[in-house]
């Protein structure tokens, strides 16, 4: 349990009218638990930092063609395609729950257009019970060659600033791996007005299989998540940290508090676990507590001060 | 959909192993003792989902769905039935009496036995290993009320298939082997006028080759069938297994599933 004389308080959004002052740093990553109702029976989601809700669109969608995941060399590749029922269903069904939770819950929002990102930010802003928005910009940019709005500085602070002129909550933008230089587009999305970053999303991988001497997935490509990509979303977390001075929330990989805590030196200042909760639903809570035992056992007071211990002297 | 959406149940726990055997290659039962309670409420055709590797270890990273082949009203013990097909099963075929697994459940819609059938049909198919455990609690059922049960199972060869020791001697086992060319979608049309109702399990080539034939019967039978999927999350949260339905799009097996109304289903 969290010891009283341990700070574990963060703040997420520091120059936004709101804020978003999380009590701890540890968050539940989207696409991984739901709307924050489903895991209810296996732990406390009311301990969470922050939860992170599947990712929404305008419209509704029905998702790829199946298979949809398989497992990998710790981890698994997805292709779900987004499958979700909209944003006015969203805000119909969640957020009047959500607003009488202790705990704050993150809309993330994805989108093919400018306008669509736009339009989500602001059907979110209007409604109450939610705390801020995460912005996936991996989706592709359909009115610009359906590249992903994620690949190239320029369409990266496009699809933040849609989002940053049409609410007033705390927007969150998470950067895809699969790009040159990830410290660019840090810069520019903090540049577009972003109050925070999380990264990494799913590196893009694939699997064949041997029998049918096909892709595996029925999208063919699809997003690598788990253990494996820890070191690259840790040494993407470390690049972006020396490029930007706007919170960063750690995302890849992180399964024990011992991850948790190289995403903190690394310049991380929250967390999400994502996929660790399929295997073990209690990986976030477990995230938390070593964290806290952790932080004792090292006589630290506050847990800012290990945030970029392992950055380079400025 | 939502035949019986039990998650208030849901809770995870560890089951100790009690007993352990190879019942045909391949296939191995599983003998569990669970807390108290935890299975209580398990119904027919509902699955635990299981932490099949070190738990120190990530690797295999996810857990495995298993179908409850066995379960007892006092919610105490209970039984797998796992077909060796991976690492996840190898590792749990290799766990001796006495070792603990992790596990959460009971998952899923199960079947839903009609209180007026008095004739039940089963059919059970695979790609070279039948898939007979989500049904084997319901065949418990449907016999100790009295029911008339046919099953047709069909297997690759007679090695695979699961022995008749498994079932409740009143059901009437048929057997048949693909390696002799033979299928048990060939012999289902005399008995489908004859049942009440129709129970199926296999994987999504085989539910398809039922659908057609079945579907060219007047009139046509109320049939349940349980699909096979990985999961990642087997709580609703991945949409990783999905299953198409014909009105409403994708239904997730963990949740609206495992056992869906085959009719609605585009295989």
């Amino acid at each position: 349990m969290p010891r009283p004389t341990i700070n574990l308080r963060v703040e997420l959004a520091p120059d936004n009218e709101h804020g978003l002052s999380l009590r701890n740093p540890v968050l539940v990553a989207s696409g991984t638990f739901g709307y924050g109702t489903e895991y209810g029976r296996l732990m406390d989601v009311h301990r969470l930092g922050a939860i992170i809700c599947k990712g929404t669109t305008v419209e509704e969608r029905d998702g790829n063609l199946p298979p949809r995941t398989v497992e990998t060399a710790a981890g698994m590749l997805n292709s779900i395609g987004l499958q979700n029922r909209g944003i006015a269903t969203l805000l119909k069904d969640y957020a009047p729950k959500w607003a009488r939770w202790s705990t704050p819950v993150i809309v993330n929002i994805a989108a093919e257009s400018l306008h669509d990102y736009a339009e989500l930010a602001y059907q979110v802003d209007t409604t109450p019970g939610i705390a801020g928005i995460e912005v996936n910009i991996s989706c592709p940019n359909i009115d610009n060659g359906s590249l992903p709005f994620a690949s190239n500085p320029q369409s990266a602070a496009a699809a933040t600033r849609a989002v940053v002129e049409a609410t007033s909550l705390p927007v969150i933008v998470k950067l895809s791996p699969n790009v040159g230089d990830i410290a660019a587009i840090a810069a520019a999305v903090e540049e577009a007005g972003a109050d925070a970053i999380s990264l990494i999303n799913t590196v893009l991988g694939m699997a064949v299989d041997i029998t049918t001497r096909q892709p595996t997935l029925g999208a063919k490509l699809g997003g690598l998540s788990g253990p494996a990509i820890k070191p690259i979303a840790l040494r993407m977390v470390w690049q972006v940290a020396q490029a930007v001075s706007i919170p960063i929330i750690g995302i890849g990989g992180i399964a024990s508090p011992a991850d948790a805590i190289e995403f903190l030196m690394a310049g991380a200042t929250a967390v999400q676990v994502g996929s660790a909760t399929f295997t073990n639903p209690r990986a976030a809570l477990d995230v938390l507590d070593g964290l806290s035992a952790w932080l004792h056992a090292e006589g630290i007071e506050d847990v800012h001060e290990i945030i970029g211990a392992a950055l380079p002297p400025q | 959909m939502g035949l019986h959406q039990t998650e208030d149940n849901l809770q995870q726990f560890t089951a100790t192993i009690t007993n352990h055997r190879e019942v045909a290659h391949n296939l191995v039962w599983v003998g569990l003792r669970a807390p108290a309670a935890a299975l209580r409420e398990a119904r027919a055709g509902q699955f635990v989902f299981v932490r099949c590797g070190d738990p120190a270890s990530f690797d295999p990273y996810l857990r495995r769905p298993f179908s409850l082949a066995a379960f007892d009203v006092d919610g105490e013990s209970a039984a797998l039935l796992v077909r060796v097909s991976g690492r996840g099963s190898r590792w749990l075929t290799e766990r001796v009496e006495g070792e603990q697994l992790d596990m959460i459940g009971p998952l899923g819609n199960g079947y839903r036995l009609d209180e007026r059938s008095r004739h039940l049909l089963a059919i059970v198919g695979g790609e070279r290993q039948p898939h007979l455990a989500p049904l084997l609690p319901l065949l418990k059922s449907a016999a100790a009320r009295e029911l008339s049960v046919t099953l047709l199972i069909e297997a690759e060869r007679e090695a695979y298939l699961p022995p008749a020791s498994l079932l409740p001697p009143e059901v009437e086992y048929q057997t048949f082997f693909r390696e002799a060319g033979d299928s048990a979608i060939a012999h289902i049309k005399p008995l489908l006028g004859w049942a009440d109702q129709v129970v199926a399990a296999g994987p999504d080539d085989f539910l398809a080759a039922l659908k057609k034939v079945a579907g060219a019967v007047y009139p046509r039978p109320d049939i349940q069938a349980s699909v096979e999927r990985p999961m990642a999350c087997a709580v609703g949260v991945c949409l990783g297994c999905a299953v198409e339905n014909e009105r409403v799009g994708y239904l997730r097996a963990c949740r609206e599933g495992p056992v869906f109304d085959l009719w609605k289903m585009v295989l």
